[in-house]
């Protein structure tokens, strides 16, 4: 357990300081950002039982005002000596965010920003050789719960920063409240660990992302068409 | 304004933030999921906490015994163990040498998934609670949802 949390953050100590000392040079730019989530694809190497991915992409639809969406997927395969347990299922934020770094004379292409995210997942869950010791009534072998489907939703508020790398390329992270709205009431099986969320049973959550993003120009840049003015 | 300055202060937050989200691991319970309960007794216009000198709790028909307080301090409460394996429980409840009751506690049960190392337990959910022709007047379902803690689930009235 200590040499999986020393790992964790030493990989987000490296993503970070790595984000702090990229200095954007290019003029900032709009454009359609498609990005990754580098914990996701990481995550099994930590932690072998669970696996997901998480694809992001945001357009400036107004001046620093952002509109954003967010698909991941999330899979958990335990087997264990006193059960099996399988988890398997996808979710998908819509929200939009504000890049306030304007005020706080941020470089050109950085973004610092605040976010609003709507959040659901649906999701499906099973059970197998389930053992549960009771000295009392006796144990309770061989339980087992065929796929059971899930659905919840909850709330986000996020923040965090974004730095440009090279080009087109730009690494960021941001860090997210949760408020869990709803979660299906399931008798049999109780939600173990909501896709996108973390424990079904936390009414709030804290996570970080920390995504490599590919920016698709859009516009041509304001110096590029003075540079062009200047040549005729 | 500098720029990095703000950057530096969101590092912090956001690795306390993280810090945070690797610390909500619930606790493996080595006890178990219990139902709770009280004795009560209607003194004319009150309701009083009921205590018994002597206290035996027998689990199905009289064959484990499942307390025992021959403590000398009195007993107000106690706690139960479910079955998973029925829909239903049945107590004996021996209060001194003279008085006793059947209880039998009708319930469904739900699994869950506490953590990758504490495995599955059982939680339940009360329907129905019966007395025998002793001591017992009746009972009450205070919290149906029967989980880890001390919330009383029924009361008992004498």
């Amino acid at each position: 357990m200590v040499k999986t949390k020393t790992l964790k953050y030493t990989f987000s100590f490296i993503l970070i300081a790595f984000a702090l000392e990229s200095a954007a040079q290019d003029p900032d730019r709009k454009g359609l950002s498609l990005g990754a989530d580098l914990s996701r694809l990481a995550s099994p190497l930590i932690d072998s039982t669970g696996f997901g991915w998480e694809f992001s992409g945001d357009y400036e639809f107004f001046n620093d005002l952002f509109g954003a969406v967010e698909i991941g997927s999330q899979t958990i395969d335990l087997n264990k000596a006193f059960y099996d347990y399988h988890s398997s299922g996808i979710y998908t934020r819509l929200g939009a965010e504000y890049n306030f770094g304007k005020h706080l004379d941020v470089l050109p292409g950085d973004k610092m920003f605040i976010g609003l995210r709507y959040a659901f997942t649906t999701f499906a869950h099973s059970a197998e050789n389930i053992v549960i010791e009771d000295g009392n009534w006796g144990n309770f072998s061989g339980g087992s719960v065929a796929n059971r489907w899930i659905f919840a939703n909850w709330m986000e508020v996020s923040a965090g920063m974004r730095a440009h790398l090279f080009h087109n390329f730009y690494l960021g992270w941001s860090a997210r409240i949760r408020i869990r709205l709803g979660v299906t009431d399931d008798p049999v099986l109780a939600p173990y660990s909501l896709p996108g969320y973390g424990p079904a049973w936390n009414d709030t959550g804290v996570g970080i992302n920390y995504s490599l993003y590919y920016k698709i120009p859009l516009t041509i840049s304001f110096k590029k068409k003075e540079k062009k003015a200047e040549g005729e | 304004m500098n720029a990095r300055l703000p950057s530096r202060f969101f590092l912090i937050l956001a690795t306390g933030l993280w810090l945070v989200s690797a610390c909500d691991v619930p606790p493996c319970e080595q006890e178990g999921v219990f139902l709770n309960g009280t004795f009560y007794h209607f003194d004319g216009s009150t309701l009083q906490d009921t205590l018994f000198d002597s206290l035996r709790i027998y689990l199905g028909n009289e064959e484990l015994l499942l307390l025992s307080d021959q403590s000398g301090s009195s007993v107000g409460s106690f706690r139960l163990p479910l079955s998973a394996n029925d829909e239903q429980s049945r107590f004996v409840f021996l209060f001194g040498n003279e008085l006793s009751d059947t209880l039998i506690v009708h319930h469904t049960a739900s699994l869950h998934l506490l953590s990758h190392e504490c495995g599955f337990v059982h939680f339940f959910e009360l329907t129905d609670v019966e007395t025998g022709a002793g001591v017992i007047d009746s009972v009450w379902i205070r919290k149906p949802r029967v989980d880890y803690g001390e919330d009383e689930n029924i009361k008992i009235y004498f």
